[in-house]
């Protein structure tokens, strides 16, 4: 700048304003734009998450080609109650985060952190029943290995069946895990005085990522404990 | 205006728009219950179909909700319903990634044939050959670099039941007729695959 403009800008800084606010991103300036970018900052994310998900589901479809009747004799050996519960307590969880994430939108930060509390109760309440699960699982001797047996002996189907059961489970209760963190730390900041970091839009992107979680667990679902008929 | 006059209307701008908020709050709690209702006994059906002994209808039904449950929750709570129209391409974009996944993963995998079951994917071609020789009634040879594993006859015995989507095996090509005269045919360097396909 030379100094004839410098000069200027000292002596009239209102006409130097203008230049110094283009510099700056224009969207930043639009709250509702700061929530668009979120908002579809989140979703390219979750669809590179469909696609890693995806892989899992098409390796179980593949494998149960090849060895329905393995696949059959194991889910049989799964706890359709618990997997029932678990799926009704992320449903609640999710519809508890969409109550949140609104609420946060409509400018009632303390609700909002109620619901997240609620929403992050559930996500634990998952994880034990998943990890009380695992336990009888592996008490049965259902985890693949040298050990593994289905009704006294072994069944290479039902044991595939079983590989990718706790792969597939154990990485959507990573995911779940790491969102039931996310969600209490969300909930401690909106009920206290630096609520200004939880804003809505940040609020929003969580609820989608915990949402992808709630529909991950739908898909599998029926793929573990509904294969065959029971009963 | 008066400083009073300003905050008087600064007042009734804010009471306004909290009004407006607390109705619209409101509206999402109800739709945010009727939505998870909905889900409730979509699960309750879901979880019926396992008393249900419907066949290849059990997969039918138990997928086909759970797709229901997918769309439910993406429209609603994640908000599909109100998005603009970068997160609904977005959200399309993944889907649609998704489905040619598998589509391409499958025309890979199901117009193959079911093997041996000592003979798995997975394993050596030179553990696989024995066997596939053994099957067959053909001579045991050792797997050397430069041979390919014989092609694998009909083997409707050992198909599992339980794949009722594996194709039907097709039969093995026949041998080449001998050539007239001249000198005897140089041997084929190249195998047939495993398919038995010439290559």
């Amino acid at each position: 700048m030379n100094a004839t403009a410098h000069d200027t800008a000292l002596a009239h800084p209102e006409a130097v304003a203008p230049v110094r606010d283009m510099q700056r991103t224009p969207r930043h300036a639009e709250p509702r734009l700061r929530h668009e970018t979120a908002r579809l900052g989140m979703w390219v994310f979750l669809a590179g998450e469909l696609l890693f998900f995806g892989a899992v589901l098409l390796v179980y479809g593949v494998a149960r080609l090849h060895e329905g009747a393995g696949f059959a004799a194991a889910s049989a050996k799964t706890d359709l109650l618990a997997g029932t519960l678990n799926t009704a307590l992320l449903l609640t969880g999710s519809a508890a985060m969409a109550a949140g994430a609104e609420a946060s939108e409509c400018n009632r930060p303390r609700e909002a952190a109620r619901w997240l509390w609620i929403a992050a109760a559930l996500g634990l309440a998952f994880l034990a029943v998943k990890g009380m699960e695992y336990r009888h699982e592996w008490t049965e001797g259902l985890f693949p290995g040298p050990g593994f047996a289905i009704d006294g002996r072994r069944d290479r189907g039902a044991e595939l069946f079983f590989a990718w059961y706790f792969a597939a489970t154990a990485l959507h209760a990573l995911h779940l895990a790491v969102a039931v963190a996310l969600v209490a730390g969300f909930a401690l900041v909106l009920g206290s005085r630096r609520r200004r970091h939880a804003g809505a839009p940040r609020v929003h992107a969580l609820a989608l990522y915990w949402h992808f979680v709630d529909v991950v667990w739908i898909a599998l679902y029926p793929l573990i404990y509904l294969v065959a008929p029971r009963g | 205006m008066s400083r009073a006059a300003r905050k008087r209307v600064a007042r009734d701008r804010a009471a306004r728009a909290s009004a407006g908020h607390d109705e619209r709050y409101r509206r999402a709690l109800v739709r945010f219950g009727a939505t998870w209702l909905a889900l409730l006994a979509l699960l309750a059906a879901s979880a019926a179909t396992a008393l249900w002994h419907g066949g290849i209808g059990n997969l039918v039904a138990s997928t086909g909700i759970a797709l229901l449950k997918c769309a439910l929750v993406a429209w609603v709570y994640m908000g599909l319903r109100e998005a603009s129209a970068p997160p609904r391409a977005a959200a399309a974009i993944g889907a649609f990634a998704l489905l040619l996944l598998a589509a391409l993963s499958l025309v890979d995998v199901l117009p193959r044939r079911a093997l041996p079951d000592a003979a798995a994917a997975w394993q050596q071609p030179q553990r696989i050959a024995p066997v596939l020789a053994q099957a067959h009634g053909m001579p045991r040879t050792s797997m050397s670099p430069s041979v390919s594993p014989s092609p694998p006859a009909p083997q409707s015995a050992s198909r599992p039941a339980s794949s009722p989507l594996s194709p039907s095996p097709r039969p093995s090509p026949p041998p080449p007729p001998p050539e007239r005269g001249g000198t005897p045919a140089a041997p084929r360097t190249h195998s047939p695959d495993l398919e038995g396909h010439p290559r």
